[in-house]
């Protein structure tokens, strides 16, 4: 395969319809309106046990905020590291933008970067672990077409895993 | 292929042809085509990376005996292998058996992509697990990775 041309991506809504989503939907929206007054963490459970397609979406984008917020942060305290970390930064954001709808996630916060690079490759790498793993989990009560997209999101984390190793090695 | 009867019956089934069943030929045909193109990469590609073909390629077999199994259990008849198949252009050095793995690693994902979405439960999470194992053979192979694997409509941009 040739080297194909830069990222370039549409915004392509993924969303199903039909009754059962519809469903689906409404009890995200109960979930969420219960569970919002109990923080993030709960809010978070609340989506996943409904599986609305909804609710796993804007989670997933709010995690792949969560990850841009780390790329850049880890940058910004290693600025050495961007030639390594650039390209699967501007990865992390088409993923986002991909998963987007109408209303961009907050800017997530990113956490404190180590002082030694090493270290701070180490962070992003069990982020991107920990990430790809989760969504892997999250496949089981997705519906189809987003099945798949967690699928590959899934895949390019462990690709960035495999990526970020290389480059600390 | 002679056997034309499944496993569970004398009769030729009358396979419902499903979504599930038309994607689990698709990647069957898939693997089907990455074991032939590995013997191709295997024989071009040298020395110094003949463990990572090895391992891709009984990686491979692996993947194409199960979807074999679960063709059968979807009551249908597994997709054979091609005498040859097609390369995607000639390949005549290490160099391009590095890009024909990876543009089988590519294909491959492509089909698994499409099971998770057919697929439910088990046969799914299999599926995410070898699209997981692609896209990273793939990124071995090219020393790049992509943001959406396995996803043609993304166009594959290089990242």
């Amino acid at each position: 395969m040739s080297s194909g041309p830069p990222i370039e991506l549409p915004r392509r809504t993924l969303l199903l319809t039909g009754g059962a989503l519809a469903a689906l939907t409404g009890l995200t929206g109960l979930l969420s309106g219960c569970s919002a007054a109990d923080g993030a963490g709960q809010d978070r459970t609340g989506e996943a046990a409904a599986g609305g397609d909804e609710g796993l979406r804007r989670r997933a984008a709010r995690d792949s905020s969560k990850l841009l917020a780390h790329y850049d942060a880890t940058t910004g305290a290693h600025p050495d590291l961007a030639g390594a970390l650039t390209p699967l930064r501007e990865t992390v954001a088409a993923q986002l933008t991909a998963l987007q709808e109408d209303d961009a996630p907050a800017p997530a916060s990113a956490p404190p970067v180590p002082s030694d690079a090493s270290a701070a490759l180490d962070e992003l790498i069990t982020a991107e672990r920990t990430l790809a793993e989760e969504r892997l989990r999250a496949l089981e009560g997705a519906p189809p077409e987003l099945a798949r997209l967690l699928a590959s999101l899934s895949a390019a984390g462990s690709v960035h895993v495999y990526l970020l190793g290389e480059a600390r090695a | 292929m002679t056997q034309r009867t499944t496993r569970r019956g004398e009769e030729p089934a009358e396979v419902p042809d499903t979504p599930a069943l038309r994607a689990t030929q698709a990647a069957l045909a898939a693997e089907h085509a990455a074991v032939y193109g590995y013997g191709v990469v295997g024989a071009r590609i040298g020395t110094e990376r003949d463990a990572e073909v090895r391992e891709a390629y009984t990686g491979h077999r692996a993947r194409r005996d199960a979807l074999r199994r679960a063709v059968l259990d979807l009551g249908a008849v597994p997709e054979a292998a091609a005498a040859a198949y097609a390369l995607p252009f000639e390949v005549t050095d290490a160099a391009t058996a590095q890009a024909l793995a990876a543009d089988l690693e590519a294909r491959v994902a492509g089909a698994y992509a499409d099971l998770v979405l057919a697929a439910t439960g088990a046969a799914r999470r299999d599926a995410a697990a070898a699209l997981r194992d692609s896209a990273v053979r793939a990124a071995r192979w090219s020393g790049t990775g992509t943001a959406f694997p396995g996803l043609a409509e993304y166009a594959e941009g290089r990242a």
